[in-house]
């Protein structure tokens, strides 16, 4: 391992994060009531980006020069490194703004006080930038525009990184977009989209912006305002979650609005690649790709089932959603209030199709938006949501969780296993599509799933240590290892995670990265001998 | 005409012998010294030692007086090579045999024109035909369709009990069953009868029967047998020939196992099958014969790389319950004792090839596997054309000269079979299959006017 390459290769990221922060820092600039430059440089909001900035590409060039040279030429385990140690990097910088402007608003000085805020602020971007949504704000609406735009920035630059690890990255642990998508399409569109996958990572960047400004002037024109437009895009494009609002997508009561959103979550979940070649006028793509299917099969079967449940059965009553572990309970007749309020949303047919939509697509895709508050849903639906976290988008796709094509494959792997039972002579490899997975892979993507399960339940028992009930335990770990953003009970979709102590909260940031990098990644480093 | 063979193995051997008996002048180029030698010794050919895709070999076997040329190799690329060369020379037939399709078929761009080959033969083909036509009549000895597969000839052997023992010819024309069927010889105790009306059909006897392909069922039913009754069908292999037979069953039956000798050979054929349960497994042991429920299997079709494990494999399947079994075998020595030991067909994908060839070399030629059963009887395809003797005239008429030595079997009219009788009046564009005793064929080819393939012409 070149550590000169790894420590150049982060330096660089941190000089374009820098760079990246300085639309936040002009939307601060422009909303801080201060008049004097030195009122200016000691503004809350605005003086943690200037210090964020500095900080960022003065640490990003000094190291960059001088690790530039002898930096050789990268491998895929300088690339383990690059990533895990980037993220890592680009979340403490990231966060600087955020810990200036809790520490300054916060009125805690003490070591408490600055840990408690350091731990806030690196939660809140370690969540922008894996893409997870979960969050620490409790009243997002008092938080100034720029914060605001630089934490739905993250996620979308985090979603560009994803894009571009898809192609460089996970290939070399075992499941990538790529892969699956080359053995499966057959014809002249199996090519590689370009030679080199510099090519590539550009053309899928430029079917990401694409995808970005067409739902930006759709949620323009669907009465958003530019600000509002922008964020949301943000979330929706990189199956975040952050929203402007402390009712989400909820606030606009607009159901073109909720719809676009729906769709772009969606549409944000498939493979990029697939993205690309129906762009190029290849739409044949969708209906041979087994991974898509198989993601529009779950998506339309979790639809069928919530709707059906929810128009048939109605929500649980007031009492027993009461039951439900919340960190702030309110007063029974607000909860009541609140019950029926979301019980009315969902009294028509065509109300139950909708938030059922809309839930089951931001809790598939990993993006975590939120209309309704569907902890007082019906149990099953609960659970059902609990279990599409673990699905995820597609390989390829910004969404996270264990991916579409882990789980089709687990499956088949273990109906492999009881055919095997009957015929032990049987030669039968995993197919998708037609086309065999090597064996090498497939033990690949079953150890995933294992590891997977294996450190939500080992992360679930340790939270157990600093959260009250079993549900919040459970469910906050699932939504930071997958992405997703909200759980259930006390990380509810109408609570957050800002009650949570300290160290739970450190456990479910490293959660967010583990889950963000396709668990492998972070997890080689700890091998000592990749380091010498 | 003058006719260069290239390559000298089980397809170029027979091809050469063939060719020969028609009175053609034959060069053989055959790359191994020793198999050159006994080639020239046992035929009167010109035997040269060396490669097809040589000019300067080519030209030994004289190609610039050739009017035909026949690539047999069994490497694609070679033959290839050599039509390509002799379109040069301006041979005006050029036939190559291709194992791999995909030379081409597999791009659009490209044609048989461009490798300047003017037929191809798929050796490939030739053999899944023959398999599915065992499936489709099972337990027949002998299977072969003409005509866009619309009309097909059978052989049985005789059962005591099956409807159709015991009965005369005139009797089966008047049973629904019987009625589209023809009978075009029986092959009693070695000998061979051209039946008449009053000949009655006897246990043991092997008669040739001649029916269109929607008469199928009725005919079955004569030998007590159910069309409908064929489910599952095992392959047992470890060749490509294996793969396409049991991709070419699934399409026909409903189940459709396939054993592989070879672990990575089975990968294989696992990644190519779909809906395909791959075993791995040698075809002689038992267990693993069982765990495909090979007593549930109507077919057994071995077709590995060896003969003898295709042999034992078969006659294993048989004793373990496997209904019909049918061995792929390349190699003409010992079918007769193959067959005498159990196995129900033998399918010689060479002997198909060459035959194929033949097929296409020869017009009006159709095949000599009916040599397996020891006859003296050839089949033709010949076409009436407008001023063959035969043209307008009732076969009772025009037939008189060969009468008792061959046989119309069928009629083919725009795409439909007409059974023949002596009222029936042959029409210029008629496509006839004609059975004939080999002393026969030179008066029948008299008959239909028809005449040698024409000779070297510059302007082809």
């Amino acid at each position: 391992m070149h550590k000169r390459t790894v420590l150049y290769g982060v330096a660089r990221l941190l000089q374009v994060m820098g760079l990246a922060m300085l639309p936040a820092a002009v939307i601060a600039w422009f909303d801080t009531s201060e008049s004097t430059t030195m009122g200016m440089l000691f503004d809350p909001e605005f003086s943690g980006f200037w210090i964020a900035i500095l900080a960022s590409v003065l640490f990003g060039t000094v190291f960059a020069t001088m690790f530039k040279k002898n930096s050789t030429t990268q491998t895929v385990r300088e690339g383990f490194a690059i990533v895990t140690l980037g993220w890592a990097v680009l979340a403490l910088f990231g966060s600087i703004p955020f810990f200036i402007y809790f520490l300054e608003t916060g009125g805690d000085s003490s070591l408490y006080g600055i840990i408690h805020a350091f731990t806030n602020g690196v939660f809140e971007i370690m969540s922008g930038f894996t893409t997870t949504g979960s969050t620490i704000l409790t009243d997002i609406e008092s938080v100034p525009r720029g914060l605001l735009f630089w934490r739905s920035l993250t996620h979308w630059l985090g979603g560009m990184g994803i894009v571009t690890l898809a192609l460089v990255i996970f290939p070399a642990l075992g499941v990538s977009g790529y892969h699956m998508f080359k053995g499966e399409v057959p014809g002249p569109t199996t090519e590689r989209l370009q030679p080199r996958l510099a090519q590539t990572a550009s053309i899928l960047w430029g079917v990401y912006a694409l995808l970005s400004l067409a739902e930006t002037l759709l949620l323009l024109l669907g009465g958003m305002d530019w600000f509002d437009a922008l964020c949301h895009t943000f979330g929706t494009m990189a199956t975040g979650g952050f929203s402007t609002k402390n009712l989400s997508i909820g606030h606009f009561q607009s159901d073109f609005i909720h719809w676009v959103v729906t769709i772009f979550m969606f549409l944000a979940g498939i493979n990029f690649l697939l993205h690309y070649n129906v762009l190029r006028g290849n739409p044949r793509v969708l209906k041979v790709d087994r991974e898509f299917r198989f993601y529009l099969g779950v998506i339309i079967t979790g639809v069928v089932i919530a709707t059906v449940i929810l128009s048939v059965e109605g929500l649980p009553s007031v009492d027993y959603s009461r039951t439900h572990y919340r960190h702030d309970p309110v007063p029974y007749e607000d909860f009541a209030a609140h019950v029926h309020a979301e019980e009315e949303k969902v009294e028509s047919l065509y109300g139950s199709f909708r938030e059922a939509a809309f839930q089951v697509v931001a809790i598939t895709t990993t993006t975590g938006f939120g209309t309704v508050d569907f902890d007082v849903w019906p149990t099953t639906i609960r659970l059902m949501l609990v279990v599409l976290m673990f699905f995820g988008g597609c390989a390829g796709s910004t969404g996270g969780g264990m991916k579409m094509i882990r789980i089709l494959i687990n499956i088949k792997a273990a109906w492999r296993e009881i055919i095997k039972m009957a015929r032990p002579r049987i030669i039968r490899p995993v197919k998708v599509g037609g086309v065999p997975i090597e064996e090498v892979r497939v033990g690949n993507i079953v150890s995933f799933f294992i590891l997977f399960l294996g450190l939500t339940i080992l992360s679930s028992i340790l939270m157990t240590f600093f959260v009250p009930d079993l549900v919040t335990a459970f469910t906050s770990v699932v939504a930071c290892i997958a992405n997703i953003g909200p759980g259930l009970a006390g990380v509810g979709s109408v609570e957050n995670f800002n009650w949570i102590p300290i160290p739970g909260k450190w456990i479910l940031i490293f959660n967010m990265l583990l889950g963000r990098l396709e668990i492998f990644t972070v997890l080689v480093l700890f091998r000592a001998s990749i380091w010498r | 005409m003058n006719i260069i063979i290239i390559g000298a193995g089980l397809v170029g051997s027979s091809l050469a012998e063939h060719l020969l008996h028609q009175g053609h002048n034959i060069a053989v180029i055959e790359r191994n010294a020793t198999r050159s030698e006994e080639i020239s010794d046992k035929l009167d050919v010109l035997m040269v030692t060396g490669s097809g895709s040589n000019p300067r070999d080519l030209e030994a076997a004289k190609i610039e007086a050739a009017d035909m040329v026949i690539a047999a190799t069994p490497v694609d690329e070679v033959n290839l090579i050599s039509c390509m060369i002799a379109r040069k020379y301006d041979v005006p037939h050029r036939i190559a045999r291709i194992r791999n399709a995909d030379f081409i078929t597999g791009s659009a761009r490209l044609q048989a024109e461009d490798f300047g080959i003017t037929q191809v033969i798929y050796p490939e083909e030739n053999t899944l035909d023959a398999v599915v036509n065992h499936i489709e009549t099972p337990f027949a000895i002998d299977a072969q369709d003409f005509a866009d597969r619309s009309v097909l000839l059978r052989s049985y052997r005789i059962a005591d009990d099956m409807p159709i023992a015991h009965r005369s010819l005139i009797d089966l024309r008047n049973d629904p069953n019987g009625n589209m069927l023809l009978v075009v010889a029986i092959i009693r105790d070695e000998q061979v009868i051209i039946p008449r009306g009053d000949t009655i059909i006897q246990p043991d006897d092997k008669p040739l029967f001649i029916f269109p392909r929607e008469a199928q069922a009725n005919v079955l039913k004569l030998f007590g047998l159910d069309s409908g009754a064929k489910k599952k069908a095992i392959v047992f292999g470890n060749t490509l020939t294996a793969i396409n037979i049991a991709r070419k069953l699934q399409e026909e039956l409903d189940t459709v196992i396939f054993i592989d000798p070879d672990l990575e050979h089975g990968s294989t054929a696992a990644a190519k099958l779909h809906g395909i349960d791959v075993l791995h497994g040698s075809g002689d042991d038992i267990d693993v014969l069982k765990e495909a429920n090979i007593r549930f299997a109507d077919f057994f079709i071995a077709a590995s790389e060896e003969n003898d494990e295709n042999i034992l494999s078969c006659l294993l399947a048989k004793s373990e319950g496997a209904r019909e079994v049918i061995a792929i075998v390349n190699d003409d020595q010992h079918v007769d004792l193959f067959l005498s030991i159990g196995i129900d067909h033998i399918i010689n994908p060479r002997q198909l090839t060459a035959n194929g060839i033949l097929n296409a070399v020869l017009p009006g030629y159709v095949s000599s596997s009916l040599h397996i059963q020891k006859t003296d009887i050839d089949v033709l395809r010949l076409s009436v054309g407008e001023h063959s003797p035969v043209a307008h005239k009732a076969l009772k008429d025009s037939w008189r000269r060969v009468l008792g030595v061959s046989i119309v079997g069928a009629v083919l009219r725009e795409g439909k079979m007409i059974i023949p009788t002596g009222n029936t009046t042959l029409e210029p564009g008629d496509l006839v299959i004609v059975f004939t005793r080999m002393a026969g064929i030179k008066r029948v080819r008299k008959l239909f006017g028809s005449q040698e393939q024409t000779g070297r012409n510059p302007n082809a």
